[in-house]
């Protein structure tokens, strides 16, 4: 059989089900198009062909015998490569951990394969999840699917690139500062960061304990409530992860979709850096839900314009002390390290070991922790933090969610940005104030289908503390009857 | 507010316990970039913040406990002794070996 890249797994499903076609052929379909596509692309750092066989088997057997799949079963995923599965390499896209084999199973891989899900691999990423364009692996970029010579987004952009080049159907990333819908608005897929807390964070090479969270990458709205379903929930491994109600994300409702009142922030829509096709995209999409008779409310969110700055303090302070472990110890050791002293070896391996941008953030980290420098740096950022959580609290007392860009451009050229880092920091202007407000979002390509002269944009739905059920539902709508007009 | 030189970026590697930047290329512009980033975060001196209360996460919990009792682990989620070692550089038995802490 020959993999059919465009299909969603609500579609992929109910033809396994029906038994179109076994999971084992569809599978092995699947890895063939891989060689393939991921030559140019390179989406993944490896693949684990022989468990994913062996694991569409299992769920062939239980097909045959009437058994219940799992509400995953054999839909390939991808996960981004800093989850950590047992007796797989996990790199975190750095050299630091090349020879590193994970020791267990994240929560989230402990739940995908309760699911059924079949894992096909791990994606690239920025190293440790710092970046913007996943052009900071020590593995070589990841490209656009739709233009080679552009970057996907990042830092999850392996993932990203693999949902939307038809290589995975879903995939998990992580989410820091707009990890996961950056990368889903320059790739023309759907995805969610959910709630601070919604997912547990066991098993994830930590960036900013505070910021990061797990979300899935879909081809669509439907399939991305899927998979939060799978890995959402309380973990007594994690003890910020809450417990969540999952039963009710997949119970759509137009007619209660469209009492939705949508917040428009007038700091994001009057702001300055937003590119034209970006600008044409997102009136669309306004246009559209205001045409289906969608309430549309301007609110401010006045000091959202200093999310940058703060995230850029909070960040570097966070994974500058999470970063400390990496030793030359504990996680594999590099080679050609002298270990004549302990010294000696943290040095060498931390030198060598870490690429530019990490180097920067985690001497930013040391900075504005340092004595003399913390209060004016670092509590100064963790205020502004509150008055920007604030921001949207009090909007939230007029509107249901809030609409907005996901990033002010589309997918721009390889090596446009990496000479200068602010330049690639205000690439996640928009989604940055979610993270630090711990609210749930997600980014949803403003049209069907895009092409290599029409690069995808997405716009952003944040909703409240655990709102994700209210963004999805307005998302499906959005997706289901108001884009095919 | 302040910015960062030569010797600062010297002092933020110690801290860092990673082995120094030698290039003087790399080095320059590594400082030239810190400096650009740390001009960035003044706009964030323009905003009274005397009275607001520091925001550390995103949740509302406080410290979450627990008992501190053994519980079983499912297979995959079980890191063995075994397996934790086994990243390591070197053991014997059951002992991770690391260099001398002291000259």
């Amino acid at each position: 059989m020959q993999w059919n890249p465009n299909q969603t797994i609500s579609e992929y499903r109910e033809q396994l089900l029906e038994k179109k076609f076994s999971a084992h052929d569809a599978i092995q379909a699947l890895y063939d198009y891989i060689e393939q596509r991921d030559q140019t692309v390179h989406a993944f750092l490896y693949t684990t062909k022989a468990q994913a066989l062996a694991d569409a088997k299992q769920i062939d057997t239980r097909i045959q015998e009437g058994k219940d799949i799992g509400i995953l079963g054999g839909v390939p995923i991808a996960i981004k490569d800093n989850m950590l599965i047992q007796g797989t390499p996990t790199t975190a896209g750095s050299r630091i951990l090349e020879s590193y084999v994970a020791t267990y199973d994240a929560t989230v891989i402990k739940k995908l394969k309760e699911a059924g899900a079949i894992i096909v691999g791990k994606t690239n990423l920025d190293e440790f999840a710092m970046g913007s364009s996943t052009e900071t692996s020590a593995f070589g970029p990841t490209k656009n699917p739709y233009d080679e010579t552009k970057v996907p987004g990042g830092s999850s952009g392996g993932s990203a690139s693999a949902v939307a080049a038809g290589m995975a159907l879903g995939a998990l990333g992580s989410d820091t500062g707009g990890s996961i819908r950056q990368p889903s608005a320059l790739c023309g897929v759907v995805g969610l960061k959910p709630t601070y807390g919604a997912v547990s964070r066991y098993g994830i090479i930590a960036l900013a304990s505070s910021l990061d969270q797990v979300g899935p990458f879909a081809r669509s709205v439907a399939d991305a409530a899927r998979l939060l379903q799978a890995i959402a929930g309380k973990d007594s491994y994690d003890a910020t992860s809450s417990e969540y109600d999952t039963s009710k994300l997949l119970a759509f409702d137009t007619k209660k979709a469209r009492k939705t009142v949508i917040g428009i922030p007038k700091e994001f829509i009057e702001g300055k850096g937003m590119s034209v096709e970006v600008k044409e995209g997102i009136e669309k999409a306004l246009d559209r839900f205001k045409k289906a008779g969608y309430q549309i409310k301007s609110v401010s969110l006045p000091h959202v314009s200093y999310a940058v700055a703060t995230y850029y303090i909070v960040l570097p302070a966070e994974a500058s002390a999470n970063l400390g472990r990496y030793d030359g110890m504990r996680y594999s050791a590099l080679p050609h390290v002298n270990r004549s002293s302990l010294q000696e070896v943290y040095n060498k391996t931390r030198g060598i070991g870490f690429g530019d941008e990490v180097r920067r953030r985690i001497l930013l980290g040391m900075f504005v922790l340092s004595s003399g420098y913390y209060d004016a740096y670092y509590t100064k950022a963790q205020k502004m933090r509150r008055l920007i959580q604030q921001d949207f609290y009090h909007a939230f007392k007029e509107v249901d969610i809030i609409f907005s860009p996901t990033s002010p451009s589309t997918a721009f050229t390889l090596g446009e940005k990496t000479q200068d880092p602010l330049a690639m920091y205000l690439e996640d202007m928009y989604t940055i104030p979610v993270n630090l407000a711990g609210l749930p979002a997600i980014s949803i390509p403003v049209e069907k289908e895009y092409s290599k002269e029409h690069l995808p944009t997405g716009f952003q739905l944040i909703g409240k503390p655990w709102g994700e059920y209210d963004i999805l539902n307005v998302g499906n709508d959005y997706e289901i009857n108001l884009r095919n007009r | 507010m302040s910015s960062i030189d030569d010797a600062a970026l010297s002092h933020l590697f110690k801290l860092a316990r990673m082995q120094e930047e030698t290039d003087p290329a790399r080095r320059k512009k590594l400082i030239t970039d810190l400096s650009k980033i740390l001009d960035y975060f003044e706009q964030l001196q323009t905003v009274n913040t005397d009275t607001v209360v520091p925001l550390a996460g995103a949740t509302e919990l406080v410290n979450a406990w627990r008992e501190d009792e053994s519980t079983e682990r499912t297979a995959n989620q079980a890191a063995t002794p075994e397996l934790l070692r086994a990243p390591f550089p070197q053991h014997e038995q059951t002992h991770l070996k690391v260099p001398p802490v002291f000259e």
